[in-house]
Order: C-alpha cells, then sequence, then structure tokens
C-alpha cells in the first residue's frame, strides 16, 4: 500500500513538474547520433521537441536532426538563468498558429521554431558560393542562430522582466547580434554574413514596404494592408532593409576594422557607419544592466570557447 | 479630429512652401502651445536642473526665410515654452543639468550627443509650419501645429533623460524616445493625449514620403511606422477614446489595422513597465501630480 501511495505521489509530481505544453505534445525522440554536436538533451532549463512534421517539410525537418540543432542550442543556453524553463520546440506553425515565421510563446513560455521557415531559408540561400565569398552553410547557419538568438531574445525579455523603451523586435534583433559578437571573429562574421545577407535579399525581392499602391488589393485584410504603401508600415517589425541595416551597423559598430567589408562593399551606407559605435555601445550597457546578472560567467566563458560551426558553416 | 473622425488617410498633400511662413507666430503670440498662464502652473516651481535657451537666428539671404525665422524667434522668446516643459518636468530628480535650446541647425534635426544641450532646431519649426500649411481645415491646422511641437520637445528631451539617468534602451533609440513621449503625454487627460498625440501622428501621415533602399539606413524611422507606433500607444493605453481607429468605415480598411491592434495594450504596458522600472524612481510622485492636474492647453489648442 505505501508503494502504490509512493508510485502515485511520484506521478502526481512528475505531472506536476511538466510543463503545459508537455502533456499537449508528442515529441520525437532524439535522433541517433551522428555528429560531435549530437547530445542526448537533458537539460531541464531548455528542454526541446522535434514534432512530428507534415510531409511537405519532412526536409526541414531532417536537416534540423542531423544538424541537431536544438540540442546544440539548448547547450549552448545553458548559461544563461532563466526563471522558468524555456521549451525549444520544432514544429509546423501555420497550420495552428497562421505564421511561418519563429516566435516565442508567451502563454506556454516556448521557442517554437517552424519547419515552413527552416525550408523558406533554405529556399533563399544561395545554392553555391556568391561572389561576395556568401556561402549556402553559411547562410542557413547564421539564420538558425540568428532566428534561435532573436526568439530566446523575446524570452528573456519576458521572463526577465526586462524594460523594452524601443520596439520588441528591434530589441530582440539586438540581443541576436549581441550574443554572436561575444563569440570568436569566425563566428561573428558567419552569423552576421548569414542574417544580413538574408535581409538584403528579402529587400531586393520586394519584402520592404511597397512605394505604390496596387490597383487590385487582396481581399484579406492583412495582405491587402501590407500591399499598401502606407498600411504596410503597421507591422510590428522593422522593414527588411531595417533589419539588415539595424544588425550590420551593430556589428561594425563592435568591430569596425572587422566589419569593414560590409561598409566598403555598399551592404552598410556610409551615412549610417559613423555613429554605429555609439549604438554599439548603448546596447553594450542596456544588456550589461539588464540580461547580464543572469548570467552565468564562468559557464559563458566555456561556451564561448566552444566550437558551434561546422567549418563549412564558417566559410 | 480629422483621422479619428472619418478614418480617412491623406496622403501627401501638395505643400505650400512659405504660403503660412508667419502662421505659427500669428496664432500663437496671441495664445500659447502651452498656455504659461494656465491654471496650477504658476505654483509649481521649474525643475532647476532644466536650463533653456532661445538662440536667435542670423539674417539669412533668402527675405521670405529670414522674416519667418524672426517670426518664430519673436514668438519663443515672448511665450517661452521651454521654460513650460521646465515646469513639465518638475517632478524629474535629474542627477545633473539638461540644456535644452531652440538653434538653426542646417537640418530638421541635430543628434543629441552626451554633455551637449538637446536642440530643437529652427528648421524643425519650418518643417511643421509647412506641413500645417496643407491642411485647410484650421482646427486641425492648429493642432497639428501644436501636438507635433510639444512631441518633437519631449521626443529630443527623451534623448537627454536617457542619457543623464543612464536608462538602458533596447530597440532603436528614436523609436524609445517616440515611445516614452507618447506613453508620458496618455498620463494626462483623454483631450490633452487626444489633442498632442493625434495632432503629432497625423504630421508624420501628412508629411510621409516613400523610403527606398539605403534611405531605411536611417536611425530615425519612416513617418509611416511612427504614425503606427503612436497610434499604438494611444489605443493601447485608452481603447476607449481611441477605439474609433479600430472600426472600420463602411467598404474601407480602419485606420489602425487588426493585427496590430491586438498588440497594442502589450506595447502601452510594455513601456509603462519600463517607465515604472527606470524613470518612475527618479520621479517626486507628489509633484507628478501636480503637474498632471495642471492646464496646459488652451480650449482652442483641446479643439473646443
Amino acid at each position: 500500500m505505501a508503494l502504490v501511495k509512493i508510485v502515485a505521489a511520484v506521478a502526481l509530481a512528475s505531472l506536476l513538474l511538466l510543463p503545459n505544453w508537455a502533456l499537449a505534445q508528442t515529441c520525437l525522440s532524439d535522433p541517433a547520433p551522428s555528429n560531435e554536436f549530437a547530445q542526448v538533451s537533458n537539460n531541464t532549463a531548455y528542454p526541446i521537441c522535434y514534432q512530428e512534421p507534415i510531409d511537405t517539410n519532412k526536409a526541414a525537418y531532417l536537416a534540423l536532426q542531423q544538424r541537431h540543432l536544438l540540442e546544440t542550442f539548448s547547450k549552448f543556453l545553458t548559461p544563461i538563468h532563466l526563471p522558468h524553463p524555456l521549451m525549444l520546440v520544432a514544429l509546423n506553425c501555420e497550420r495552428d498558429y497562421g505564421t511561418v515565421s519563429p516566435f516565442y510563446n508567451r502563454d506556454n513560455r516556448s521557442l517554437n521554431f517552424c519547419y515552413e521557415w527552416v525550408d523558406v531559408v533554405r529556399k533563399w540561400a544561395p545554392a553555391q558560393k556568391t561572389s561576395e565569398g556568401v556561402t549556402r552553410a553559411n547562410v542557413i547557419a547564421g539564420m538558425w542562430a540568428g532566428t534561435l538568438l532573436h526568439e530566446t531574445g523575446h524570452a528573456a525579455f519576458d521572463m526577465l522582466d526586462v524594460p523594452v523603451f524601443g520596439r520588441e523586435e528591434d530589441a530582440a534583433d539586438q540581443v541576436a547580434a549581441f550574443i554572436a559578437l561575444q563569440f570568436s571573429k569566425d563566428v561573428q562574421i558567419a552569423v552576421i554574413k548569414g542574417f544580413a545577407y538574408f535581409w538584403r535579399m528579402a529587400a531586393k525581392t520586394g519584402n520592404d514596404p511597397p512605394t505604390a499602391s496596387n490597383p487590385n488589393p487582396p481581399a484579406d485584410a492583412t495582405a491587402r494592408c501590407f500591399a499598401d504603401p502606407i498600411c504596410a508600415y503597421s507591422d510590428e517589425h522593422g522593414t527588411a532593409s531595417q533589419r539588415l541595416y539595424n544588425t550590420l551597423c551593430l556589428a561594425y559598430g563592435a568591430d569596425p576594422a572587422t566589419f569593414q567589408d560590409f561598409v566598403e562593399k555598399g551592404w552598410l551606407p556610409q551615412s549610417r557607419a559613423p555613429d554605429c559605435g555609439r549604438e554599439y555601445r548603448q546596447l553594450a550597457l542596456a544588456f550589461s544592466k539588464t540580461i547580464l546578472p543572469f548570467i552565468d560567467k564562468e559557464a559563458m566563458a566555456q561556451v564561448r570557447s566552444s566550437r558551434w560551426l561546422l567549418p563549412e558553416e564558417l566559410q | 479630429m480629422l483621422i479619428a473622425s472619418t478614418g480617412c488617410i491623406m496622403r501627401n498633400p501638395p505643400l505650400v512652401r512659405y504660403a503660412l511662413a508667419l502662421f505659427l507666430a500669428s496664432i500663437l503670440v496671441s495664445s500659447s502651445l502651452m498656455s504659461a498662464a494656465g491654471q496650477g502652473l504658476t505654483t509649481i516651481t521649474p525643475n532647476p536642473q532644466i536650463q533653456v535657451a532661445y538662440i536667435k537666428p542670423p539674417v539669412t539671404a533668402d527675405a521670405a526665410e529670414s522674416a519667418q525665422l524672426a517670426a518664430t524667434y519673436a514668438w519663443l522668446t515672448t511665450r517661452r515654452p521651454l521654460e513650460e516643459l521646465g515646469v513639465f518636468l518638475a517632478p524629474l530628480k535629474l542627477p545633473r543639468p539638461i540644456k535644452i535650446q531652440v538653434d538653426r541647425c542646417g537640418a530638421e534635426r541635430r543628434p543629441y550627443r552626451s554633455g551637449d544641450p538637446v536642440t530643437i532646431c529652427y528648421e524643425l519649426i519650418s518643417k511643421i509650419e509647412q506641413v500645417a500649411g496643407g491642411i485647410a481645415d484650421p482646427d486641425v491646422k492648429l493642432k497639428v501645429i501644436v501636438g507635433t511641437f510639444i512631441q518633437a520637445v519631449l521626443h529630443e528631451t527623451a534623448y537627454a533623460v536617457f542619457d543623464t539617468l543612464q536608462v538602458p534602451v533596447w530597440g532603436r533609440e528614436d523609436d524609445a524616445a517616440d515611445r516614452l513621449s507618447a506613453y508620458v503625454l496618455m498620463q494626462f487627460s483623454g483631450e490633452i493625449a487626444t489633442a498632442v498625440i493625434v495632432g503629432s501622428a497625423e504630421f508624420f501621415l501628412v508629411s510621409s514620403r516613400t523610403w527606398t533602399g539605403s534611405e531605411f539606413a536611417d536611425t530615425v524611422s519612416p513617418e509611416a511606422q511612427r504614425f503606427y507606433n503612436f497610434l499604438c500607444i494611444a489605443y493601447g493605453g485608452d481603447n476607449l477614446d481611441f477605439g474609433g481607429w479600430t472600426q472600420a468605415p463602411q467598404g474601407q480598411d480602419p485606420l489602425l489595422p487588426q493585427h496590430r491592434a491586438s498588440q497594442c495594450a502589450y506595447e502601452y504596458e510594455q513601456v509603462r513597465h519600463a517607465f515604472d522600472l527606470r524613470i518612475m524612481p527618479y520621479v517626486n510622485p507628489d509633484l507628478a501630480l501636480q503637474v498632471k492636474a495642471a492646464q496646459w492647453l488652451l480650449p482652442k489648442e483641446l479643439g473646443k
């Protein structure tokens, strides 16, 4: 009888300890190790979950699984002490959430990394090395890292009660850039370059707000708004070009010598560059006042000296 | 209230350069932007750390421009709006002085630099007049001038407040200055919030231009983006006074689209939270109530 009670108590306790999401979702078992990043994630602060993909996005799931992206990122986040677990989920988003873009869900404290988004990045990444020296692996890794860090920024703002005076979407891009810029030069360049390439492509392919009204506006209200040269600016995100320039400016501001290339090639306009050092210092102040106190410095030193990207991603 | 009552969006009306060169002075010498004689203001001691100056503009080769500058200078030195800002900021405990001045800048803005004065540029005042010149309705015109001027002063001052209090600023600083000034204005009566926020939002709408390519590198956001940021803080702070923006007139879209409107309460709370954490500790709550209770705008400026 006592044993039954103990078993029941343990079962109840484990149920209570499980966040709500775990009761509602089925996670695929951990993939078999295939490279140095593969580890069974036992990080209770950052548990992971790969949900079953729909057939259309199977390749995206396999790409993440083979790279052990969530396991790797869970380990990467270890030094950041959030007051609650942050669940890292890979999933199909469009059907249930009406978006293909990754998002942080405040209601259940989960970072949702969408298979649909993985496919967007894979589609936009160059098939081969560009004349400006950007590789496919570079863009994919840079965008995955940049996006995961961006959503982690939202999670940190929420869970750490961070005062955010500016627009939160820009602030989350700042978190991503700032963290990436604390690593070795090759990692910095890979992540910033991948992120910048993506938003530059987005801007070039018509993702900034339109400059003229659409004579045949879409029937859907949101689509109609984004097709309008004024209403398109109602988006809580910056434009593709703004996101490109904001991030490059922080990189250049942190280390003008390393990122001089971006100014010389015209990726970052001369008009913005001179003040970027000040922008970076302002960000460093905000980070050190509001997030740094929650980072374990010894563990972070270890993370900073570890290898996170594959050789081909660093090219 | 043009944008709230009709929901229609005016886009780039033709601007009449200097057509109303003396408009600001002619209206405001006889009234004021922020009435110095307003009820309650005279009993509040101005913030001793706020120092103000009006730099006399030079005479230029352009006679119309010189006349406009002289008229603006005459109004400034008669009505002394920056001194009223000193009263407005009375509750704020500042560790060191902030100097605020009006000066010729050679541009509409002179970016704030730590230790330098906050500058409101004559060129910006000209721009406000110019944009307002394209508005036919005199009530709306007055509201745009008054609202935009007050917002511009608060916006520029926000930079110095962030710097002086070493406030951590997440996001783009210029947006942060907009959100802070909109939030502060929302602490006043619905009439003031309506007059100033709607006035300045209208300014951003009518002055909006087409942005492309490297123009997006500007640290100041596109006018249309600022327009929605203002609307969102106002609607997020008070969805009763500003609820009309989310209602679609027959056959039209609402001024504030649903996808943004649904986020606005969160955005407003976010700024409130940031303000409470990082600025409120420097605010004298008793003085803040006195400032809040004072009569800042004349009935005419409130659209009465």
